[in-house]
This record gives C-alpha cells, structure tokens and sequence, in this order.
C-alpha cells in the first residue's frame, strides 16, 4: 500500500513538474479550449464591458473644452516634432539604403489587442488578449502599451494569447540605461529589480535593449534607487514601471518588421 | 458550479477581487455526477484562469471528498458551511502557494500569501447568498 501510495505521489509530482511552467507550449486541447472558453466568456461579458465602456466614456466627457485646449497645445507641438522625426526618418533610410542594411532593432510591427481575461490569483500575474497566432503574434513578442513596457507573450492559441507581466516575468530582460547596459531579474514590492555595471548612471529612464530579438527602446520605467551587489562589482538598480499593473485595458503587441 | 465558473470569469475580467466562487459552489454541489463535474470544472479553470494543468482538477477534487464526509457528520446549516467555507478558502490558498512556490513558479512571500487568503474571506457573502438562496426556494 505504501509503495502505492508513493507511486501515485511520484507521478502526481512528474505530471505538475511538466505542466506547471509558464513558458510551455499549450497542447492544441489546450488551445482549442481556451479559445472557446474565451470566446463564450466575451459574448457573456460584452454587455457588461459595453455599460463600462459608457461609464467612462461619460467620466471623460467631464472638462472637455479644457482637455480640447491642452491637446490643442501638445498637437501644435507634436507637430514640430512630427515634421522632424519625418526628416530623420528619411535619412535613416538613406543611410540603410548606403550600408545595405534592410532591418534595425528599432522597426516594429504593432498589433492592437485587448485584455479578455485576467488571471484569478495574482501569484500568476497573468493576462489573455484577443490575437493569438491568426494575427501573427508569437511567442517572446513584447507588449505594451501607451505609458510602456507591460510583459512578454508568453503562450499562443489561435485566437488568444497569454502575457506574463513584468511583475511575474521569470526570464531576465535586457535593458539599458543612457550608455550602460543590464537585465531585469526581478520585482519586489513596486520596483523591477536590475543589475547593471558599477559605472555613473547618467540617464534615469530605462529601455529595452533589443537583444533576445526584441525592440529596441520601448520605454519601461525610471530608476528611482541604486545600490551596490554583494561583491560591489555591480549596482542593484531599482526602477518604478510606468504602466499600472492594476489596470490595464488595451494594449499593443509589437514585434519585429521580419517577423 | 458552473454560474460559481461564470461569476469568476466575469469578476476576475472587472474587479481586481480574488473570487472563489468555483471552489465554493462544491459545497452545494448534489448532482449524482458531481465527481466527473469537478474533475471537468476543475480541469477548464486550470487552463482558463490559471494556466496550470490538472493542478485545480486535482485540489477541486479532493475538497469534493472532504466535503461529502464531513456533511456525512454534520448538519448542513449556515455556521457548519461558513466554517467549511474558510477552511477551504485557506486550504486553496496555501495548498496552491506552496506547490506554486515548490515549483518555482512564483516567489515565497508568506506576507503575499496571508494578504490574498485576508482578501479572499470576502468569498463567504457568496455562500451566505447562495444558502439563502437554497432555503427559501
């Protein structure tokens, strides 16, 4: 009975080794299930997320010719920098076109997508958006999205897709600070914790790097703390995420111009 | 069960609440085929809500057993379920950080661990209504 008893606990054990990791690939009963799941769930939440939706709409509606003066403003000045960022833009073309090179790290593809489930325990830190592999999202694309970085696809089903957020993000994520360069390894209490080289950090805006075959130069936070590491070869770097972990809503998939 | 498997997919989509509605539906649960139900329920909330296999099937199940014993001994009044329901509440809970944080999928954070089971008590109005609900049908 007893070599019964452990056989069983074994094999329970072996079988949640194997399906208790985020990273893996969803089986296609998996995946067929959670897209019907997902799609029954959204008929069942839309009228609900279309009252919402008016709610807000409403909210936003408050101070609306003050808001329409400040755009006024920052368009004026979008502008400016628009016409500029055009002028740039065309001779970095020139310039690719001179070197042949045909794609950089800062040429994406967004895809546009919304949350439809979030995950119930938040040990998991996990959201599912509406565009699965059909609109050529993969697996390690980033996601964000106005305010910045929010997490990493991290599984894919026809119609959705599962994001680990930074907040729960297991593998470390390349990033740089003016000229120095890191990775995140973790999140405790608000910040995403990075090691980077024991150099002056001059800039206090974080971005991604662009290695591991992601964009580069998606914002992700601000450095707000820094200390040494335990054999002060290297600084602990703390940063504060731009975006609300707690609400988020519509959000943009990016990915490299050859994916 | 499955308006407890609803509600949570339409709270957890709105509100930032830790809902439980699934787990606590097995109380209720009189169905001659409720083994094969939970297993079924269990096994859609792993791979809807917490991206696990089997991992829900499993726990759901054995509150399942526990609680066919128990109601064996003990009347079905409001004080026995609210009892069993903030057992089961904590015993999700803990059972789920401890595999989570065995297998390292999430970081051991005790403080993490007792804010969630604090905030998932809230789960008892659900079966304060639905009690109330069975008794004056």
């Amino acid at each position: 009975m007893k070599k019964i008893s452990m056989l069983i606990l074994i094999s329970i054990s072996i079988l949640l080794l194997m399906f208790l990791n985020n990273y893996r690939n969803l089986t296609l009963i998996e995946s067929y299930i959670k897209d019907t799941i997902t799609f029954t769930g959204n008929l069942i939440n839309k009228p609900l997320v279309f009252f919402k939706d008016n709610l807000n709409d409403i909210e936003n509606k408050k101070d609306l010719y003050k808001k329409y003066n400040k755009l006024k403003e920052n368009y004026d000045n979008l502008l400016l920098e628009y016409n500029k960022y055009k002028v740039v833009k065309n001779e970095l073309n020139n310039l690719k076109n001179n070197v042949d090179i045909k794609d950089t790290l800062i040429d994406y593809n967004i895809i546009h997508a919304y949350v439809i489930n979030r995950n119930i325990d938040y040990f998991h830190d996990i959201i599912t958006i509406n565009k699965g592999s059909n609109s050529k999202i993969k697996k390690g694309m980033l996601v964000i999205n106005s305010k910045g970085l929010i997490g990493v696809i991290t599984n894919t089903t026809n119609n959705t897709s599962t994001v680990s957020l930074l907040t729960n993000y297991k593998k470390k994520i390349s990033i740089s600070i003016g000229s120095l360069v890191g990775f995140v390894y973790d999140y405790k209490d608000g910040y995403l914790l990075a090691e980077v080289d024991n150099n002056k950090i001059e800039d206090k805006i974080v971005y991604t790097t662009g290695f591991e075959g992601n964009i580069k130069g998606i914002k992700i936070g601000e450095v707000k703390k820094e200390k040494l590491n335990k054999f002060e070869l290297a600084k602990i770097i703390y940063i504060k995420p731009y975006v609300d972990f707690n609400n988020i809503d519509y959000v943009m998939v990016i990915g490299r111009i050859d994916i | 069960m499955i308006i407890g498997f609803v509600l949570d997919y339409i709270l957890s989509y709105f509100f930032n609440i830790y809902p439980l509605f699934t787990i606590l539906s097995i109380i209720f649960m009189k169905s001659k085929n409720k083994y094969f139900i939970t297993l079924i329920i269990g096994f859609l909330y792993d791979i809807t809500f917490t991206n696990t296999l089997f991992l829900n099937a499993i726990i759901f199940y054995l509150i399942l057993i526990f609680n066919n014993n128990y109601f064996k001994n003990h009347k079905f009044n409001l004080l026995n379920i609210l009892k069993i329901s903030i057992s089961y509440i904590i015993f999700y809970r803990i059972t789920i950080f401890l595999i989570l944080s065995i297998y390292q999928v999430i970081d051991f954070n005790i403080y993490r661990l007792l804010f969630i089971i604090m905030f998932s008590l809230i789960n008892i109005i659900y079966v304060i209504f639905r009690y109330l609900y069975i008794k004056y049908e």
